[in-house]
């Protein structure tokens, strides 16, 4: 049996080296292009040196100064971040290291809102720099800030009160348990549920329409009261009593009905008044009574001889 | 020797027990026995279901808005201020869900708001996930609407046709596995079909002897449907213009000139009356109801159109797409002919997805129900309901842009009412060849025919009462009725 020989030219010697010289070329490569995905610190503001955003606010929201999320957790949070911008509030949010107190933390997050103009448009002051600080002691104390712009509340369901819940059950709780990615993540979260799902505060009510209100108040159940009244004293289960009322009483029930329900309508719903919405139904069910009780199609079954 | 049971068909009164027995016999109306047995059936089946099915996060989306309920005692409150959810959907399911909850001992505070961007894990960090109690009770109480559909169903298709059709009509609705499943699951669907369910029953109601009472029992009805899924709100146009085309007819001397002339008019009012039941019923509407009434409408649209794009492979491009999707669903998915023989095959250890044939046979109903209206007139319960169900469907046809199941339902009642029709020719068309007596093969059951007539049920109720259209309950008969 003949085995194959196996002969290797100057070319083939050639082709090989190349090979291998593309080989290690692409293993270099790989690892060059490795290092650009590379979970580095972004730069970002600092103390007297705030200078621009690094991109507009619109599409790079996280600023992951200290290097503590990976590129995962940052690609969620910048997601949700924009997402938040989407419902009307544009958000910053810093991660740091430094020896920052709490007060010059905040004066520092106020001054990032300002001079990058962290705001739906120039001058609405409605914006939220987000900041989480890592002390420089061993220990690594985390302490957070949120400052928001002046006319940033009331934002739907959110208000003082509400953000503040959210930094203190949200952001602080997991920070200070060190889930300071859980800490940014739900707390942007739970700002976008408050700005969908809450509705805005009503306004208050004007002079005129707490005048109306009480005009209301009180016209709103005599009319109804009236119209039970009528309702019951004209009642007549064979539904022929309305045929012997007078003319103008006939007219006034026909006629008069819908629009008194109609204005104490309008009026009850523009003045907010319950009183009024109650007395809105009450004629409202007094009217379909009358027009059931008018049938002239069960005049015509009683009436003798009429369809059975 | 004396049967133990007899079944006298044709008779509105059955007797159970010894024949020759001295006051011992048990007499029954089959129209009150069968909707007490469908009701007890569907009822038992629902409520087995509440605690095995699969659990859909939409069922958080309407427990969560059971505080609708109770809010409406502040009708100014943030509640009905314009906001995403109040703009999402109509409030009516929600109530439901709050009166359901608080007849059961709940409180109307349940979870908070599911949100679809996210998963499980957030939202149940969130506290979106409900309380498996709260999902119990929203459940049953889906569970006890479905089972009075199932009776609705039955009385529209007893009404329109007669007994065998609407015992078929509720059995296959009681045990169909789409009707099993909404009515285990805590959303708003079940309520839509009940209400369309009430609302063929009252057009029937109507039709037979017109009054403005019952006119205004559609009227709200409709908008009470509106109140749930928006789409019956709509179908009170186009009853309007039957009205207005039922007078024309009527001069032109085409039908029942007295009939069109009460129904006219009744018909005509249709849209007033939803309109102003749906503003009234939704405190949300009250500031601006047109502009707010569109804001629904059109974030319905909004959402299927998004629905379609997140999903592109339930998408449906076009009515006829959506009719295939329809047949698919209700013959290989959803049926409860393809159910049984299933589960029938089973029990002999042959696994296989068998075909359900209600889509057929409802097709053959569809031709009855069409060959009635044509006997019937224009001016009969049976025109008017075949056109109110005819509206209902198609509407859910043309605006169905994503085939999601529960979307399914609505046609689900038609199919079935339409399938009891089926039913009864067939049944008919076997007792008119003597198949009676194959009853008799069952031990103890004596079945006597009566002479020269076919198994169907009497004209009854109607005819009693005055009906002005006493051809409602007549019978199905394969000759000139």
């Amino acid at each position: 049996m003949t085995r194959p020989v196996t002969c290797i030219t100057s070319t083939r010697h050639i082709a090989l080296a190349v090979a291998a010289a593309l080989t290690m070329l692409f293993a270099w490569a790989g690892s060059v292009a490795s290092q650009g995905t590379e979970d580095i610190a972004d730069p970002g503001p600092v103390p007297g040196q705030i200078g621009e955003p690094a991109s507009p606010i619109e599409t790079k929201h996280l600023y992951d100064q200290a290097n503590l999320l990976t590129n995962d957790q940052e690609a969620r949070i910048e997601l949700d971040a924009a997402r938040l911008h989407r419902f009307g509030i544009p958000v910053v949010i810093l991660v740091q290291v430094s020896d920052m107190s709490e007060e010059e933390a905040t004066t520092f997050a106020t001054d990032v809102r300002r001079q990058w103009g962290v705001e739906t448009s120039p001058g609405a002051d409605d914006g939220l720099v987000m900041m989480v600080v890592a002390d420089t002691t061993e220990d690594k104390n985390v302490f957070t800030v949120m400052s928001w712009g002046n006319s940033a509340f009331p934002h739907y369901g959110i208000d003082e009160q509400v953000a503040a819940q959210i930094e203190q059950a949200w952001l602080d709780a997991y920070v200070q348990d060190g889930e300071l990615y859980e800490g940014i993540l739900y707390s942007l979260r739970r700002l976008v549920y408050h700005s969908i799902y809450d509705p805005a505060p009503a306004a208050p009510l004007s002079d005129a329409q707490e005048l109306t209100r009480n005009v209301v108040g009180i016209a709103g159940p005599l009319l109804a009261l009236a119209a039970v009244t009528a309702t019951a004293a004209t009642w007549n289960p064979n539904g022929v009593s309305a045929s012997r009322m007078p003319h103008w009483a006939r007219m006034v029930s026909i006629w008069g009905a819908p629009v008194a329900t109609l204005a104490i309508g309008a009026a009850s719903v523009w003045s907010r008044s319950e009183v009024g919405v109650v007395s809105t139904l009450i004629l409202l069910a007094s009217m379909a009574a009358g027009w059931v009780r008018r049938d002239p199609l069960r005049r015509q079954a009683l009436a003798p001889g009429g369809a059975s | 020797m004396s049967a133990p049971l007899m079944l006298r068909p044709g008779d509105d009164i059955w007797a159970i027990g010894r024949r020759h027995g001295s006051g011992r016999r048990l007499l029954v109306r089959p129209r009150v026995l069968f909707p007490v047995l469908l009701f007890l059936l569907s009822l038992t089946v629902n409520l087995a279901h509440v605690d095995v099915t699969e659990f859909h996060p939409d069922e958080t989306r309407w427990l969560n808005r059971a505080h609708y309920f109770t809010d409406l005692a502040d009708p100014f409150g943030p509640t009905w201020e314009d906001q995403y959810l109040t703009r999402g959907q109509p409030p009516l399911g929600s109530y439901l869900m709050g009166l359901g909850l608080l007849l059961q001992g709940r409180d109307t505070a349940t979870n908070g708001v599911w949100d679809f961007t996210y998963g499980v894990e957030w939202n149940t960090i969130s506290g979106a996930m409900p309380d498996p109690a709260d999902l119990d009770a929203g459940r049953r109480t889906n569970a006890v609407v479905g089972a009075i559909t199932v009776v609705l169903a039955y009385l529209i298709a007893a009404t329109l046709a007669g007994t065998v059709a609407a015992t078929a009509t509720g059995l296959l609705l009681a045990l169909h596995p789409l009707h099993i499943w909404i009515a285990s699951q805590a959303l708003s669907d079940q309520l839509l079909i009940l209400i369309v369910a009430s609302a063929l029953l009252t057009i029937i109601r109507l039709a037979e002897r017109p009054s403005r009472g019952k006119a205004l029992l559609l009227g709200i009805l409709l908008g009470l449907g509106g109140a749930t899924k928006l789409s019956p709100l709509l179908l009170s146009l186009p009853l309007a213009v039957y009205g207005v085309g039922l007078v024309v007819l009527a001069r032109r001397g085409l039908v029942d000139r007295d009939k069109a002339y009460a129904l006219g008019p009744l018909l005509f009012v249709q849209p007033v009356i939803a309109a102003v039941t749906f503003v009234v019923s939704y405190p949300y509407l009250w500031p601006r109801p047109i502009e707010r009434t569109w804001n629904l409408f059109q974030l319905r649209t909004q959402e299927m159109r998004e629905q379609a794009a997140a999903w592109p492979n339930i998408e449906i491009a076009n009515p006829g797409e959506a009719l295939l999707r329809v047949y698919d669903r209700l013959t290989w998915q959803f049926s409860t002919s393809g159910n049984l023989s299933e589960s029938v095959l089973g029990l002999v250890g042959i696994d296989a997805s068998v075909w359900g044939f209600e889509i057929p046979l409802a097709i053959i109903g569809a031709g009855v129900l069409v060959w009635l209206v044509w006997q019937r007139g224009l001016t009969s319960g049976t025109a008017l309901a075949a056109f109110l169900l005819a509206g209902q469907v198609g509407a859910i046809i043309v605006g169905m842009k994503v085939d999601f199941y529960r979307y399914h339902l609505p046609l689900v009642l038609g199919v079935t009412i339409l399938c009891g029709f089926g039913f009864q020719i067939i049944w008919q068309l076997l007792a008119d060849h003597g198949a009676v007596a194959l009853w008799n093969v069952i031990p103890g059951v004596s079945v006597a025919p009566v002479p020269g007539k076919a198994i169907q049920p009497r004209p009854t109720v109607q005819e009693d009462d005055g009906s002005t259209d006493p051809s409602i309950n007549r019978p199905i008969r394969s000759g000139t009725p």
